[in-house]
C-alpha cells in the first residue's frame, strides 16, 4: 500500500543522464599508477540548480574503496576519501569549488557560468590510493554521496510558502497543488531524498 | 494466504557518511573543515524540526527553541532549549500533548576524544527501541496505522559522560534521575486505516527511577548508510533503582508479587557483521542477546520481546501464538491490554545474503534517478534472502519451555524461525516471509526501507 502511495507522487521526467566511473590506469597498469574517478550530470537538475543559485552549497563525498578478492570473503584493503563542495557566492556572483582532502583545501577555481563550475567538479580525478600487490586479484568500487546543505524544517516550510503556498492563497496558484506539494515534500524528507547516493565498480583486475 | 504489513523508513535528515577504514590514504575531512560545510550547516538560531518520529501516543512531535553551536579550541559546544507540541488530539493543549527537550554538551577533540553533556526532559520513549529503526516505525506508522513499539514517557534530567573512540566509536556512562509514566493511546491521524482504533499502548509501570548505564558503541563498518564490510558492536548494562508507584499489568506468570522499591540489573548487546564475499554479493548477521541479570524483577518497561518486521517477520507482531508464547511471554489466559513485551531475556539470530542484480530486467531502473518533486533518487536492486530465529523467556524456577533457571538457555527447537525473500531497490524493500516453526502460519508481506538490519 505504500509503494502505491509513493508510485502515485513518483512523477519520473527526462533527465541528464548521470554517469560515475573509475578509470583504468593508462595500459591497464593496475600495480603501477592509481586509477581516475570521472563523473557527469550530478548536479544538473533543476531542484539542485536551483539551491545551488540560493547560496545552498551542494557537496559530493567520495569514497574509493580497493578490494582484494578472498577465497571466501573479499577483503577491504584500502579507502581513499575526499569532498568536493561548490557553493554559490551571491555577492561575487561566482562559482566557488573546493576539493578537501585530509582536512586541506584546494581550490578547483571560481566560475561566473554554473556549466563551468560543474566541469572543475566533475573532470578526472586521479585518487591518491595505495596500489595493489602484484598477482592480487582485486577491484575498486567508488562510492559518491551527493548533497545540498540540509534546510532545517523552518527553512522548508519558510520556502514552501513562499514558493507554494502563498500564490496558492492570493488566488495565483491551486491551492490543491500546493498542498500536494506539500505532501510530496513530507514524502522525499521522509524518504531521506536529500541525499542522493551513487556507486560505480570496476571488473576484477589481476595486476 | 498472504497477509500484508506495513513499513517504512528515513525520517531523520541525511547525516553526512563518516567512514572508517584500514589503510585510509585520506580520512573523511570536510565535518572538520567548519568554514566550507559544517559551520553553515550547524548554525545557531531558531529550529522548529519533527522529533524525527511518528506514534499513537503523540504523532508528530514537534520541536521548537533556540539552538546554540560554537567552538572553543578544540572543543564543540551546543545548547539547545527545545518546546515540543505534539499533533495528537489535533495538537490539543493537555499535559500529554506537551514536553520540551533541553540539552548542554561539550565534546573535546574530533574524532578521539571525550564529552560531557547535561540535559532535562519530558518525551515520549519506545519500549524495545532496538527492533526497528526510528524511521521504519514512525513511517509504518503514518501510513499503515502500524505502531511496532510501545510508549512511555520519561521526565527528568541525566548527565552523561563520553570517551570517543573515533567518530562513530564510543563508551559512555550515563546517569538519570526520572519519573516514568504511562500514556494513553490517543487520536492521531494516518494515511491508510485513519479512523480506525489504534493498537491500545500498554499500562506501564509507573514511578521515580534512578538509573546508571554503562553503554558501549564499536563501529567499523566502511559506510553506516550501506556497509559492505565491518563490524557494529552496541552493548550496555543497565543498573536502576526505583519505586514503582503503579504497576502496569501483566500476566501473572510473568512477574512475581514484589515489593514497590526495586533494584534491577538488565544487559543488551546488538551485535552485527558485514562480510563482503564478492563485487556484487554480501552476507551479513546480526545477534542480540538481552534481559535480566541480577536484582529483582525487571520493570515492564524493560522487558523483551519477539515477532514482527524487525525481528522474526515471519510472525505477526505481538499476536499470541499457542500454546507456549515465546514472543510476549504471556501465560496465554490473561494478556493484558496491547500485549506488552513480558519476557525477561531474549535471543535473536538474522542472517541475510544479498545479490546485487546487473543486466537484468530491473537495470534500467538505474539508467535515471526516480524523482520526487524534482529530487532524485538512484535504485539498486537487489535480492535478498534471509533466515531468522528468535524467542524471549522468563528466569525463574524452570517450568516448561516458557521459564528457565537463569543459568540455563532454552533449545533452539522452542525458538520461533522464518525464512524470507525480497527485493531491495535501495529506498524500499519489498519481503516476503514465512514461517517455518509454526507452518500453519500464513505468510507475511512487508516494506523496509533501506536494509533490513
Amino acid at each position: 500500500m505504500f509503494a502505491s502511495t509513493l508510485l502515485a507522487v513518483a512523477s519520473p521526467v527526462a533527465a541528464q543522464k548521470t554517469r560515475l566511473e573509475v578509470l583504468a590506469p593508462p595500459g591497464n597498469a593496475w600495480g603501477d599508477e592509481p586509477p581516475s574517478v570521472v563523473s557527469s550530470g550530478l548536479l544538473a537538475d533543476a531542484a539542485m540548480r536551483d539551491l545551488l543559485a540560493n547560496g545552498f552549497p551542494a557537496r559530493l563525498h567520495y569514497r574509493l574503496e580497493r578490494w582484494q578478492s578472498g577465497r571466501w570473503f573479499d577483503d577491504l584493503k584500502a579507502a581513499a576519501e575526499w569532498d568536493v563542495v561548490m557553493k554559490y557566492d551571491v555577492l561575487g556572483k561566482k562559482y566557488q569549488v573546493v576539493r578537501l582532502i585530509n582536512n586541506k583545501p584546494q581550490s578547483l577555481g571560481e566560475y561566473g557560468e554554473v556549466a563551468d563550475a560543474e566541469n572543475a567538479v566533475e573532470g578526472p580525478y586521479r585518487v591518491d590510493i595505495s596500489l595493489p600487490k602484484k598477482g592480487a586479484r582485486g577491484y575498486y568500487n567508488l562510492l559518491l554521496d551527493v548533497e545540498t546543505l540540509s534546510l532545517s524544517d523552518l527553512d522548508e516550510v519558510n520556502r514552501w510558502l513562499r514558493g507554494e503556498l502563498k500564490p496558492a492563497v492570493s488566488g495565483k496558484k491551486n491551492p490543491g497543488t500546493a498542498i500536494g506539494r506539500g505532501v510530496r515534500t513530507l514524502i522525499v524528507r521522509l524518504l531521506g531524498g536529500e541525499k542522493r547516493h551513487y556507486e560505480a565498480r570496476t571488473g576484477t583486475f589481476r595486476p | 494466504m498472504i497477509r500484508w504489513t506495513y513499513v517504512s523508513a528515513a525520517l531523520l535528515l541525511a547525516v553526512p557518511a563518516i567512514g572508517q577504514v584500514p589503510d585510509t590514504s585520506a580520512n573523511d575531512t570536510l565535518p572538520e573543515h567548519y568554514g566550507w560545510w559544517a559551520r553553515t550547516s550547524r548554525s545557531s538560531g531558531l529550529i522548529l524540526s519533527s522529533g524525527k518520529t511518528y506514534n499513537r501516543v503523540e504523532g508528530l512531535p514537534v520541536l521548537f527553541g533556540p539552538v546554540f553551536h560554537d567552538s572553543v579550541g578544540a572543543a564543540q559546544v551546543n545548547a539547545s532549549v527545545l518546546g515540543i507540541i505534539r499533533s495528537a488530539n489535533t495538537f490539543h493543549w493537555d499535559n500529554q500533548n506537551l514536553g520540551h527537550r533541553a540539552t548542554a554538551d561539550v565534546r573535546v577533540g574530533r574524532g578521539r576524544g571525550y564529552g560531557l553533556g547535561l540535559s532535562s526532559y519530558d518525551v515520549m520513549a519506545p519500549i524495545e527501541g532496538w527492533h526497528l529503526p526510528d524511521p521504519d516505525a514512525g513511517l509504518a506508522a503514518f501510513f499503515g496505522h502500524r505502531d511496532f513499539r510501545d510508549w512511555y514517557n520519561r521526565h527528568g534530567g541525566m548527565a552523561t559522560a563520553s570517551f570517543n573512540m573515533s567518530a562513530r566509536s564510543s563508551l559512555s556512562l550515563d546517569f538519570s534521575d526520572e519519573r516514568w509514566a504511562s500514556p494513553d493511546t490517543r487520536r492521531v491521524f494516518s494515511v491508510f486505516g485513519n479512523g480506525k482504533a489504534w493498537r491500545t499502548n500498554p499500562t506501564f509501570d509507573a514511578g521515580r527511577f534512578h538509573i546508571g548505564v554503562l553503554r558501549a558503541n564499536v563501529d567499523t563498518r566502511n559506510d553506516p548508510d550501506n556497509p559492505s564490510t565491518g563490524w557494529l558492536i552496541q552493548a550496555e548494562y543497565e543498573h536502576g533503582i526505583g519505586d514503582i508507584t503503579d504497576f502496569g499489568l501483566t500476566s501473572p506468570i510473568a512477574r512475581t508479587p514484589t515489593t514497590p522499591h526495586v533494584s534491577y540489573g538488565r544487559g543488551l548487546l546488538d551485535l552485527r557483521r558485514y562480510n563482503r564475499l564478492s563485487p556484487t554479493t554480501w552476507i551479513n548477521g546480526r545477534l542480540v542477546l538481552g534481559g535480566w541479570l541480577n536484582g529483582d524483577d525487571l520493570p515492564l518497561q524493560r522487558r523483551f520481546s519477539v515477532g514482527g518486521v524487525g525481528t522474526v517477520p515471519g510472525f505477526d507482531f505481538r499476536k499470541y501464538e499457542g500454546p507456549v508464547d515465546v514472543s510476549q511471554c504471556s501465560d496465554g489466559v490473561i494478556i493484558p491490554a496491547g500485549s506488552p513485551a513480558q519476557c525477561e531475556r531474549v535471543a535473536l539470530a538474522q542472517l541475510e545474503y544479498r545479490q546485487e542484480l546487473h543486466s537484468s530486467l530491473l537495470d534500467f531502473l538505474n539508467a535515471r534517478p526516480i524523482r520526487l518533486r524534482g529530487i532524485g533518487f538512484t535504485v539498486q536492486p537487489t535480492i535478498v534472502a534471509f533466515v531468522d530465529a528468535g524467542r524471549g523467556w522468563l528466569v525463574g524456577q524452570p517450568s516448561g519451555t516458557l521459564q528457565y533457571s537463569s543459568h540455563s538457555f532454552p533449545r533452539f527447537g522452542t525458538f520461533r524461525t522464518d525464512v524470507g525473500l525480497g527485493l531491495d531497490l535501495g529506498i524500499i524493500g519489498v519481503y516476503v516471509a514465512k514461517a517455518v516453526s509454526s507452518s500453519k502460519e500464513p505468510a507475511n508481506v512487508f516494506l523496509r526501507v533501506h536494509r533490513l538490519f
